[in-house]
């Protein structure tokens, strides 16, 4: 080795501290083009930093979509029609927030007459365009090293025009019992043009239909578009419940979301598991 | 000359035998109309909406319910009033007067988009204030204002039983009462957290006669 | 007549009194509401340390830079974390994937790699000689939490995709043990200067 190299990794940062601190509100913005006659439409959402800080931020949209477990994937724009980008304008561009006080940044979207019917979408991202500098110090005059920890926040714009749809269907149900937990599965499928979100309640039963257990499902959105679906698992904690090896429990979902009237609808499925071990029997 | 004398009298005679003929026709008639009593409440506007800092959960203004109470009557009324935010389990009573607190009176509002189970509700107003922020998701409880006596107009008193406010009204006439949940206040500590989901956030308040 | 003046006189007392009858409701509700926005909030929390190299190229102790998580949002969020260095034709993606195990690249900022340097040191084979000023250490899987908080490899755009299903406030972090570097990415080619990574959690 010609050199001996020392590098050196510090970061200081106390427990309590917070640094880089990206706060926004409301989290999602959802705007429906039908409620103007007018070719654009404007709405605002507040961005605030950390209280001890001064952050600069930056602002910048990107097309997106959800995939089938919900995971963010970042597309390229090709002009799709359900993208918003090159239709939306937002001010500022650029801000400081200093100590907490937060900024609104308006946002307008144009060329509402060009968009698709059903859903169109981007994301807007706020980025800390400083990014937190870690404090480092050099041993030996030798070598010094950095690490950079940044953070931003993302607001989902969703734009819904003319004859929306939001229809969901649940097509599967399954629930597997492994070791004191339920793994339960299903699939979710939406043929609506508009995304749905959803939400509901997962009930345990014997099979002389006492509840068992009773607990919420984890609500997620639904994309809209033909074919969209998500196939999404949740595992439930079996160690409140008593259960008999072998013995055969049912596992019903009842999920809900609101139409495009703004109707409640109800999604149900049933299915049924087998426990393996005994659970909690010493409580009998 | 006698031909006319005797119609002028005919005529007068017609004219008089009618004047007593209506007398004797058409007796004396007494009318008369029972005004029963009257006890009226209606909803008599106020700020009924705000909005809560993402923050720390102050509402942005104070809410301010009022109504418009009614009575003909002299002697004093007895009335209720009462609140109710909704659950899981159905509606449960939203005042309440937690033993730390030495003068104010609190007030639950649930989210009506995602309601909370009613035990939730119960930790918010337990005898020493929420324990934790953790154990009431959805529920976030302010101060009122107290109600107050006024004066040859009404004597209140807070029902520790059943946690409602009891009015004795002593005046007839119409009476305008107001409740309110100040503004610009820190909710109670412990019920407001970023556990707390997006939604209006409700309670219903009710005046009413006993 | 008679009858007209009674008939009206009782169809006026009626009137009244109905009158009162569909006013004196002795009950009346209010409802209050307050709404409460929806937030999203994400920011650098605490960490540790500080560590050294020995000459052998081991970190001496852990390095776990941490993050905290706020939302109000009932629904699952999907965030990611990702990491980028800098080369000498930009910045790059500091994380890969090689032999079963994830990987985080520092780059010398005084004299950047080359994207190939980079490239070669996150391979499943790095020759020491071709990835000088690039130096790759293990990344711990990041922990999950039950019900809260959920890691993935993105195996095709080589970063962790997190699924949030918690209210409140959520502490994670990314922890690079103290070992060695990865083989054949240390050695007498790396170049005194500042070597740096940018690890970047996203709320998408």
């Amino acid at each position: 080795m010609r050199k001996i190299f020392l590098l050196i990794f510090i970061i200081f940062i106390s427990i309590m501290e917070s640094n880089a601190a990206i706060k926004i509100s409301p989290s999602t913005i959802e705007i429906n083009a039908n409620t103007t006659k007018k070719d654009y439409i404007s709405t605002a959402f507040n961005v605030s930093g950390g209280i001890n800080e001064t952050i600069r931020f930056k602002i910048y949209p990107v097309f997106f979509k959800y995939d089938e477990k919900g995971r963010f994937i970042e597309l390229r724009d090709n002009g799709q029609s359900d993208s918003l980008m090159g239709k939306i304008k937002f001010y500022p561009t650029e801000f400081t927030c200093q100590k907490g006080q937060p900024q609104k940044v308006r946002l307008t979207i144009t060329g509402l007459k060009t968009l698709q019917n059903g859903e169109s979408r981007l994301m807007l991202f706020l980025e800390d365009v400083n990014t937190k500098e870690v404090l480092l110090s050099k041993l030996n005059g030798n070598i010094g090293g950095k690490i950079l920890v940044k953070t931003r926040v993302g607001v989902p714009v969703y734009v819904d025009k003319g004859n929306f749809t939001k229809k969901a269907q649940l097509v599967s149900l399954n629930a597997r019992e492994d070791n004191g937990f339920l793994n339960c599965s299903y699939k979710i499928t939406s043929n609506g043009t508009s995304k749905v979100r959803y939400n509901g309640w997962g009930y345990i039963t014997d099979n002389d239909n006492n509840l068992i257990k009773k607990f919420k499902v984890i609500s997620s959105n639904l994309p809209g578009g033909q074919g969209a679906y998500l196939e999404k698992e949740q595992k439930i904690d079996l160690k409140d419940c008593i259960l008999n090896k072998n013995q055969n429990y049912n596992l019903k979902f009842v999920l809900t979301y609101k139409d495009e009237q703004d109707k409640e609808k109800v999604l149900k499925k049933e299915t049924s598991f087998t426990s393996n071990m005994n659970i909690n029997q010493n409580k009998i | 000359m006698k031909k006319q004398t005797l119609f002028l009298l005919s005529i007068l005679g017609l004219f008089i035998s009618n004047s007593i003929s209506y007398s004797a026709q058409t007796p004396i008639t007494k009318l008369s109309a029972t005004n029963g009593e009257i006890k009226s409440i209606v909803a008599n506007g106020g700020q009924l909406s705000a909005n809560i800092d993402v923050n720390d959960g102050k509402l942005s203004n104070a809410l301010t319910p009022g109504f418009l109470i009614v009575t003909n009557s002299n002697s004093q009324k007895s009335l209720q009033l009462t609140a109710t935010c909704n659950t899981q389990d159905g509606p449960v009573n939203a005042f309440f007067f937690p033993l730390f607190s030495l003068e104010y009176h609190y007030i639950a509002l649930t989210n009506s988009n995602v309601l909370p189970p009613s035990h939730c509700v119960d930790c918010v107003k337990k005898f020493n204030g929420a324990l934790n922020s953790d154990n009431n998701p959805n529920v976030i409880a302010y101060r009122m204002t107290n109600l107050e006596d006024i004066p040859n107009v009404m004597d209140v008193r807070y029902d520790n039983n059943f946690n409602r406010w009891d009015i004795t009204l002593l005046k007839r006439g119409a009476t305008a009462l107001n409740v309110e949940i100040p503004g610009g206040e820190l909710p109670l500590t412990n019920t407001y957290s970023t556990c707390d989901e997006g939604g209006n956030y409700q309670a219903t308040i009710t005046l009413s006669f006993i | 007549m008679k009858k007209l003046l009674m008939s009206t006189i009782a169809l006026s007392v009626i009137g009244f009194t109905g009158f009162n009858d569909v006013k004196a409701a002795p009950i009346a509700s209010q409802t209050v509401t307050a709404v409460l926005g929806t937030i999203s909030s994400v920011e650098s929390y605490g960490g540790n340390v500080s560590t050294t190299i020995d000459d052998t190229g081991s970190l001496t102790t852990p390095l776990d830079p941490g993050f905290k998580i706020i939302s109000n949002v009932g629904t699952s969020q999907a965030l990611t974390l990702t990491a980028t260095t800098t080369s000498s034709s930009g910045e790059v993606n500091a994380f890969s994937s090689s032999n079963g195990n994830v990987y985080i690249a520092l780059a010398n900022v005084n004299t950047p790699p080359t994207s190939d340097a980079v490239t070669n040191a996150q391979s499943d084979s790095p020759v020491a000689a071709s990835n000088p000023n690039v130096i790759c250490y293990a990344v711990t899987p990041p922990t999950n939490i039950e019900g809260q908080l959920e890691y993935s490899w993105n195996s095709s755009g080589n970063y962790y995709d997190v699924n949030l299903t918690h209210q409140g406030d959520t502490i994670t972090q990314l922890v690079v043990p103290a070992t060695s570097a990865k083989p054949n990415t240390f050695n007498g080619n790396d170049e005194s200067g500042s070597y740096q990574a940018i690890v970047i959690l996203s709320y998408n």
